[in-house]
């Protein structure tokens, strides 16, 4: 050692530097190596452990929830099958979590008798304190997640922990609530009241998605919305009227036609459209006979191609000779859907309609 | 003993389903957690009944019908398992040949019930 130190310091002193850098990036190096391949092992005896109890779990839970649903004795099943569980969970927290994750995921795919009983264990094994130690942490995909596995369960107890998050500074907590409040609340859309943010067209979905899973009876009356500020929240709540084919609302929706947002108003006609308001045929020829733009034109001819019959074909001749295409296009094909008559010589209808008869068209 | 083979990439269900449908004295369930597993498995041996999620890895439950309808030219029953219950994908799975559909979250119960009664006796 003394004669390496001794032959090193009896080097020049740029060589010295060199050797000097040259030997702390290998160290560098060597320690990322030793990390990477510590973060493996670890990351091979996590996945073999997970494995190793995964099957057990997957395997326990199954018998708990088709042995109690067949069993002469269900309750005394369920306690026997469950006692097992217990002891897994006290094992570990990590060992808890696997069973947790397991439920929660079963629960999402089962209805009746068998989500009744998940539902139980999920009280049982005391894995609804793990959702709320979640919710209650700092970590706001923790938090998201917990969020999540009370909703999925059911926890309707849990509502207070959602609504806290509906104007907290993080976007996806405030979402998530949003989405847990729709999939669990009794009146699932109460926070529209003070909506102010704007509703994406993905967070529409998935709201949407959330209601489809709810009762009729839970369902609110989306008219109650129909002027609210929020643009975003109006265009939602005709949508869902439309979804939901709350059929009553159509009035209010003609109502809003009267409104001077030249898009929403378009929105309004389609919707109409397909909730086949034959009685809103009158306002929308009144529309179209005023319409302007070639949005509202096309909104309009859909509707009437639709809905109407061959007594608007006069109504609808002009503007199969409009200067924009796709009017043009709209209107002949609302001519043929009405069976009116189309009397354009002028006009190379016969390839416009093989065009828009065409089957990828149609 | 009957043969199914259940195709679904949810390890927790698959579970539960076999689980269901051996207590229920239906049938042995063999399991696939992808499409290509499954057409693997397919290759093999014929399945007195088939469940298949609409979606998984490789290739879809709609495109596994497919493959056994037209390419193995088989009448296997086929359950359809999906989370999304849209007209258009309900249709296109009755049009390809599915022999029931069943829209999640489902009861193990009613599975059981559907396929009982679809099993060639």
């Amino acid at each position: 050692m003394i004669t390496l130190f001794s032959w090193f310091n009896s080097l020049p002193l740029t060589i010295r530097i060199y050797i000097s850098i040259g030997l702390f990036f290998l160290a560098i190096s060597l320690v990322f190596v030793l990390a990477i391949q510590v973060s493996q092992l670890l990351k091979r005896v996590n996945t073999r452990f997970k494995r190793r109890y995964m099957d057990e779990i997957q395997k326990e839970i199954s018998l708990l929830v088709v042995q109690s649903s067949m069993s002469e004795v269900p309750e005394a099943s369920f306690r026997f099958k469950l006692e097992r569980l217990i002891s897994l969970t006290r094992k570990s927290d990590y060992l808890a979590q696997l069973i947790l994750n397991e439920i929660v995921s079963m629960k999402k795919n089962l209805v009746g008798e068998s989500a009744v009983y998940l539902k139980r264990a999920y009280l049982e094994l005391g894995l609804f304190d793990l959702s709320v130690k979640k919710v209650r942490s700092r970590n706001w995909k923790r938090i998201a997640k917990g969020l999540r596995e009370l909703e999925i369960m059911e926890q309707v107890d849990a509502l207070h922990h959602f609504i806290i998050f509906l104007n907290h500074s993080n976007y996806y907590l405030r979402r998530e609530a949003r989405l847990s409040l729709a999939g669990l609340a009794p009146n699932p859309m109460f926070f529209l009241d003070n909506f102010s943010e704007s509703l994406s067209d993905w967070e529409k979905l998935l709201l949407f998605e959330k209601l489809k899973r709810r009762p009729r009876e839970v369902i609110p009356d989306f008219s109650k919305w129909y002027y609210h500020q929020n643009y975003t929240v109006v265009t939602f709540c005709i949508e869902m009227t439309v979804q939901f084919g709350q059929v009553h609302n159509i009035e209010k929706l003609e109502h809003l036609l009267t409104i001077s947002n030249h898009q929403l108003r378009c929105l309004i006609v389609d919707a109409l459209r397909r909730m086949e308001a034959i009685q809103s045929l009158e306002i929308v020829s009144e529309i179209l006979k005023k319409a302007t733009t070639s949005k509202m034109i096309i909104a309009c001819l859909k509707f009437i191609g639709s809905i109407g019959d061959d007594s608007f074909s006069e109504l609808l001749q002009p503007f199969a000779r409009n200067s924009n295409l796709y009017v043009r296009l709209e209107a002949v094909r609302a001519l043929t859907e009405i069976d009116g008559k189309i009397d354009l010589t002028s006009f190379a209808i016969n390839s416009m309609l093989s065009h828009i008869k065409h089957p990828l068209i149609v | 003993m009957k043969q199914i083979l259940v195709c679904e990439d949810d390890g927790a269900l698959i579970s539960m389903i076999r689980f269901k449908l051996q207590k229920d004295k239906i049938g042995e369930v063999t399991m696939a957690q992808d499409g290509r597993e499954a057409i693997d498995l397919l290759k093999e041996k014929e399945y007195d009944m088939i469940i298949s999620d609409i979606h998984m890895p490789y290739h879809s439950g709609l495109e596994l019908l497919t493959y056994i309808r037209n390419d193995l030219g088989r009448n296997t029953p086929f359950i359809i398992l999906s989370a999304e219950g849209l007209e258009k994908t309900v249709m296109q799975a009755f049009n390809l040949g599915v022999s029931d559909f069943l829209t999640k979250p489902f009861s193990p119960n009613e599975l059981s019930m559907r396929v009982s009664r679809l099993i060639p006796e």
